[in-house]
């Protein structure tokens, strides 16, 4: 085998981890695995000494003759970097920072600190940094720390909207020691496991709750908030759906014992019966009202751990003890159920009888019922292009979308006929019948347009027709 | 060995040795440990950059059984390895390895479980994945899983020594 590969060229390329791959032609033969890394080195950043060959699974050996391993033309033998003799400062070094600045960038983006040390940092890279002596001497000047802050836009508006904030950041001792439990992953544990417990404790303490309440709207709040970058959108939903329902915020400070609005009732307010006239906005306000595992209260902690982390850091100084995610649990608490976050705004989501309804087969069987004849009727689910997955899941929560059912009905009167025409409206449907082989184009339109959207009764429609 | 099942995955392996050697794919590199015996393969692989696996190579061996593709192969780490997904004999655990039928784990989907479409590719792949991401619901050792969950920076330190070794071991 030696001898018939010996004296002859064979081309193999070569595939580096990171850049080009290359080919390069040499004699097996001829050629020890050493020799080869040497020549290779023109085309590769990588040196001699740190160069690996990796081939069918082996990596190749310097003193090797390199036919021994059987490499063959058209082959490929990656080429890595090894560890060379600088292993330990590579293995140590390299992976963590890379892996480290692309979590820190990412942090940015949404922190409400311009490098927020609280996100989801890598502790490691946190860790190095901190101890390194030109961070320790900037972070060492208060004033410094406080300039970086301030330069952040979001943070100074929130620090102008509330001065207790401003208070935190100006506290230089606050200040080292968030920056001494950024260095020390123990001592932030141990703060944070402190934080919990003097939350929990506090919660039993008689006017203990309001406390944590106020805490809650004086710092979580506006924390979050900022950190949200003002996106009024779930609280504009929120109002929408509060108005749809006929609700009125529920009195601050006492149990709410007013009694639940009824949403069958007539409306008396004409403005908001014309903005329901627009059926549009109100199924494309449903997803944002987040009924289905309300996706909107939950954007609006977009990470509980890194909320509470930065609350448990202010809470570092002042020894106040500070709302944490604990809190966002016990405001929960003031509604009947567990809804994140902002429920408290619209308790009756989850009215009884919209419970009930949902929860009856047989009203959802009729509600089904209504809704086909209503879709029918007016066409209006078609120009949502609202895919037909959505119902189980409308119909699986208790949802005000039922309570809307008289108004959607009522709103049928006004509701114009969309502009758009059939086939765009119908994009998905038409192609989900063509999908089940219902080729006739202008047949599937017209089904559908009966049909209102529905694919299913199109599908008995163009059945019906072609067995009649 | 003349039998059609055999035969089959024989040629099968082959094939795949085949597109391997020539097309190889990013962050292994696979061959056989003995030309003559299509069913065990040496397997290295390139720890993935940006995970604590970077700079590591590691050294495995995967041994079909004679009915593949309907059976899945077993994978074994040959190098040290600490992971959560693998047995401290090295053995790797990822769903897509477990045959199919019954369950015995309790906890996968049919779909998560070896399927015939699998090839050497596509679960070096899912190794190197399981390599960047662990996953500590199911974990194969414990120590390591314990480790990876609650002390980070001690998991980090051991996986650096073996990427170390692994390194030295060239």
């Amino acid at each position: 085998m030696e001898e018939s590969q010996s004296n002859r060229l064979i081309n193999v390329k070569f595939r580096p981890s990171s850049g080009e791959g290359f080919d390069y032609s040499f004699d097996p033969g001829q050629l020890t695995v050493r020799q080869l890394k040497e020549r290779l080195t023109s085309n590769t950043t990588i040196p001699a000494d740190s160069m690996r060959l990796v081939y069918s699974g082996r990596v190749l050996k310097d003193e090797d003759m390199l036919d021994l391993y059987g490499v063959k033309e058209g082959h490929t033998i990656h080429v890595v970097r090894g560890a060379a003799n600088r292993a330990s400062e590579q293995a140590a070094n390299v992976p963590p920072t890379s892996s480290g600045q692309r979590n820190t960038n990412s942090t940015t983006q949404n922190s409400p600190f311009g490098m927020n040390p609280f996100g989801n940092f890598d502790q490691d890279l946190m860790r190095s940094m901190m101890n390194s002596p030109m961070f320790r001497h900037i972070l060492s000047n208060p004033e410094i720390v406080r300039t970086m802050v301030m330069q952040n836009p979001t943070m100074r508006q929130m620090i102008e909207r509330n001065p207790e904030i401003g208070h935190i950041i100006n506290d230089p001792s606050f200040i080292r020691q968030t920056m001494d439990m950024a260095r020390n992953p123990e001592l932030m544990r141990e703060m944070m496991r402190n934080n919990d417990r003097a939350l929990a404790n506090l919660e039993t303490i008689p006017g203990g709750f309001n406390h944590l309440r106020r805490m809650y709207h004086t710092l979580q709040e506006p924390l979050e908030s900022a950190g949200r970058n003002n996106d009024q959108s779930s609280e504009a939903a929120n109002r929408r759906l509060a108005e749809m329902l006929n609700v009125e915020r529920p009195p601050q400070g006492r149990i709410n014992n007013t009694p639940l609005p009824n949403p069958w009732a007539p409306r008396n307010n004409t403005n908001s019966t014309a903005s329901l006239s627009n059926t549009t906005n109100l199924f494309g306000g449903i997803p944002s009202f987040g009924l289905m595992g309300f996706p909107s209260a939950q954007m609006s902690f977009p990470s509980p751990s890194s909320t509470s982390r930065i609350t448990n850091s202010t809470q570092g100084s002042s020894q106040s003890t500070t709302p944490n995610s604990q809190t966002n649990g016990a405001s929960n608490a003031t509604t009947p159920t567990n809804t994140p976050g902002n429920a408290p705004n619209f308790p009756n989501i989850n009215l009884p009888q919209n419970l009930s309804m949902s929860t009856d087969p047989e009203s959802i069987r009729r509600i089904q019922q209504v809704m086909q004849r209503y879709m029918t009727s007016s066409q209006f689910a078609s120009r949502q292009q609202m895919p037909q997955s959505y119902y189980p899941s409308l119909f699986g929560s208790p949802n005000p979308f039922f309570a809307n059912m008289p108004q959607l009905l009522g709103a049928s009167q006004t509701s114009t006929q969309p502009s758009e025409p059939p086939e765009s409206r119908f994009r998905v449907q038409l192609q989900r019948l063509e999908e089940m082989g219902f080729m006739d184009q202008a047949a599937n339109i017209r089904a559908l347009l009966a049909a209102g959207g529905d694919v299913n009764r199109a599908i008995e429609l163009l059945l019906g027709n072609t067995s009649s | 060995m003349a039998s059609p099942a055999t035969l089959q995955s024989a040629l099968l392996l082959q094939k795949q040795l085949k597109e391997l050697s020539k097309h190889p794919v990013e962050g292994f590199s696979a061959g056989l440990v003995d030309n003559e015996n299509i069913y065990e393969w040496e397997i290295m692989i390139i720890g993935p950059p940006d995970t604590l696996y970077e700079g590591g190579f590691f050294k495995a061996r995967m041994s079909f059984p004679k009915d593949y593709p309907l059976m899945p192969p077993k994978l074994r780490f040959i190098s040290e390895m600490w992971h959560p997904n693998v047995y401290p004999d090295g053995e790797v655990c990822i769903s897509i390895l477990h045959p199919p039928g019954e369950d015995k784990y309790g906890y996968e989907d049919a779909g998560e479980r070896w399927m015939p479409v699998h090839t050497v590719e596509t679960i070096l792949l899912s190794v190197i994945s399981m390599l960047s991401t662990p996953n500590d619901e199911s974990p194969a050792n414990i120590e390591a899983a314990k480790d990876w969950r609650e002390d980070y920076p001690a998991f980090k330190k051991k996986v650096q020594r073996i990427v170390r070794r692994s390194a030295d071991m060239l």
